[in-house]
């Protein structure tokens, strides 16, 4: 029974999160990826599957619909079109096909997750494992899965939903969502806690592999992103694509923030005027625009004879200073009457060592920034005072 | 004093009681509250315990919940999780004016 880790085996920590995270752009390598698809399909007592790799997650979505009668469109296509082709010339279209899914996980559940986890159980002592889990698993989980994995998926819903496709939800174990599972066993393997073949067989081929989806007949592969660029943590480039495919899909964002490419290219060209990013619907994507206004929000509101109406203020719960303020603008070439905004700033942002501000329009008839801000968190039926607002303190109660 | 939680857009209003002819529902101890329809961000409750709160809904989808043990409200990235103390609320998306297009009030969108 291991209860305590060596020197070593603190070390490792590190060497094992890093790997895994670094595998999310490993390149992929075909005749693994080939025969871990249809050793899963084999451990699913499925028959062998063909398997198509492809270069993006929307680009399996398309040999998905392909392979079930859809006609598919955009930039990938004619890649996809030329796999799948070349695979199913010689079936027969009618059949649909099913999805496989449910079995592939049960079983490698069944056969693979719950033997691994008892052999852990018996040779580590409960104290090690959360060591591991915490600065290991999590790290991995953190970095691979919620800032990229599921950014991408995201992305890949919105744009399947939009061209009125179906989306096939990514299938379990062969894929990115699992690598903070394969890093934890993974350090368990080689501080020799445990010896599972099985898992190692999956471990071998998952690396490259970003995500699959699993068809009666068929195994879907995506392989990894060419390149993911963040700052701190969170997707993030102002030069190009933050996630960017080698069949050249790509995902931008900034700061976290992900927008589509036409509105990213304007806002990255930093031409974009003020009263354009006040426009932009989204609240997220408007702010992080108005960093990269070509003015300064405030520059804008004086350029219109704007004038700051009051100013807040508040102490958030380390004391630090958040700042809210009211401008009012009248009638002129912009607004063809007198309009209000709340500039304010994100106490979130200020925690992270970051200047964050977000602008709003609220009713010209306030005269103070506490009664435009308890107006903008209530609703008809349950306003807020002013004095409730007052009363809210920056990361105790609002971030 | 009941407080007021707010996490981004995503306002949790207290409230005195819960309305009638609510609708429970289901969760397993997390419950999104709001997605970014452009970002795909997502503000989440996350309970230690399933028995930690109870989620309702009315007719017209307004969400409810009664929090009988303290819960997190965190966010995918912009945000930091805040506590939500025991007590009833009312979810409440916040509001702003669109002064480009015609003055509209809107709900926040991210």
């Amino acid at each position: 029974m291991i209860t305590k880790l060596t020197p070593e085996q603190k070390k490792l920590k590190e060497i094992v999160k890093n790997e895994w995270i670094s595998n999310l752009t490993a390149k992929a390598d075909k005749k693994k990826i080939k025969e871990v698809c249809e050793y899963v399909y084999f451990l699913a007592n499925l028959k062998k599957p063909k398997v198509i790799i492809l270069n993006s997650p929307l680009a399996i979505q398309y040999a998905a619909n392909l392979l079930n009668k859809k006609e598919v469109g955009r930039e990938v296509r004619q890649e996809v079109e030329q796999e799948v082709e070349q695979e199913v010339v010689q079936e027969v279209w009618q059949e649909v096909r099913q999805k496989v899914g449910r079995e592939v996980r049960q079983e490698v559940e069944q056969e693979v997750v719950q033997e691994v986890w008892r052999e852990v159980g018996q040779e580590v002592e409960q104290e090690v494992w959360q060591e591991v889990g915490r600065e290991v698993r999590q790290e991995v989980g953190r970095e691979v899965r919620q800032e990229v994995e599921q950014e991408v998926v995201q992305e890949v819903w919105q744009e399947v939903e939009q061209e009125k496709l179906k989306y096939y939800i990514f299938g379990s174990y062969l894929s990115s969502w699992y690598y903070d599972w394969y890093s934890f066993y993974d350090y368990f393997h080689r501080i020799k806690a445990i010896k599972n073949e099985k898992f190692l067989k999956l471990k071998e081929g998952v690396k490259g592999i970003f995500e699959v989806i699993y068809l009666k007949g068929y195994c879907l592969v995506s392989t990894c992103p060419e390149y993911v660029k963040k700052k701190a943590g969170r997707l993030h480039n102002e030069h190009g694509p933050a996630v960017k495919f080698r069949d050249g899909y790509s995902v931008y964002a900034l700061n976290g923030v992900r927008f589509p490419k036409k509105l990213y290219l304007q806002v990255i060209s930093r031409k974009m005027k003020m009263e354009d990013i006040l426009k932009i619907e989204d609240i997220d994507q408007r702010t992080q625009a108005m960093k990269f206004a070509s003015s300064g929000i405030r520059d804008f509101y004086l350029s219109q004879k704007g004038k700051m109406t009051d100013e807040v203020f508040k102490l958030d719960v380390k004391g630090r200073p958040v700042k809210y303020q009211l401008w009012k603008i009248p009638q002129g070439k912009v607004f063809n009457r007198e309009v209000a905004f709340v500039l304010y700033d994100c106490p979130s942002s200020i925690e992270r060592g970051e200047k964050q501000e977000y602008a709003s329009g609220v009713p010209v008839e306030f005269n103070s920034v506490a009664e435009a801000m308890a107006w903008k968190m209530s609703d008809n039926e349950l306003p807020m005072t002013v004095e409730e607002w007052i009363g809210l303190t920056p990361l105790k109660d609002e971030s | 004093m009941k407080k007021h939680n707010r996490s981004g857009d995503v306002n949790l209003r207290p409230i005195d009681k819960l309305p009638a002819n609510l609708k429970e529902i289901k969760h397993k101890g997390s419950y999104i509250t709001a997605r970014g329809e452009a970002t795909g961000s997502r503000h989440t409750l996350i309970a230690e315990r399933v028995s930690d709160m109870q989620l309702f809904t009315d007719t017209q989808g307004q969400v409810f919940l009664k929090v009988n043990n303290p819960i997190k409200h965190s966010h995918t990235h912009d945000h930091e999780t805040t506590i939500v103390n025991p007590g009833i609320y009312k979810q409440v998306q916040e509001r702003e004016i669109d002064w480009f297009l015609e003055g509209i009030e809107r709900k926040v969108i991210d």
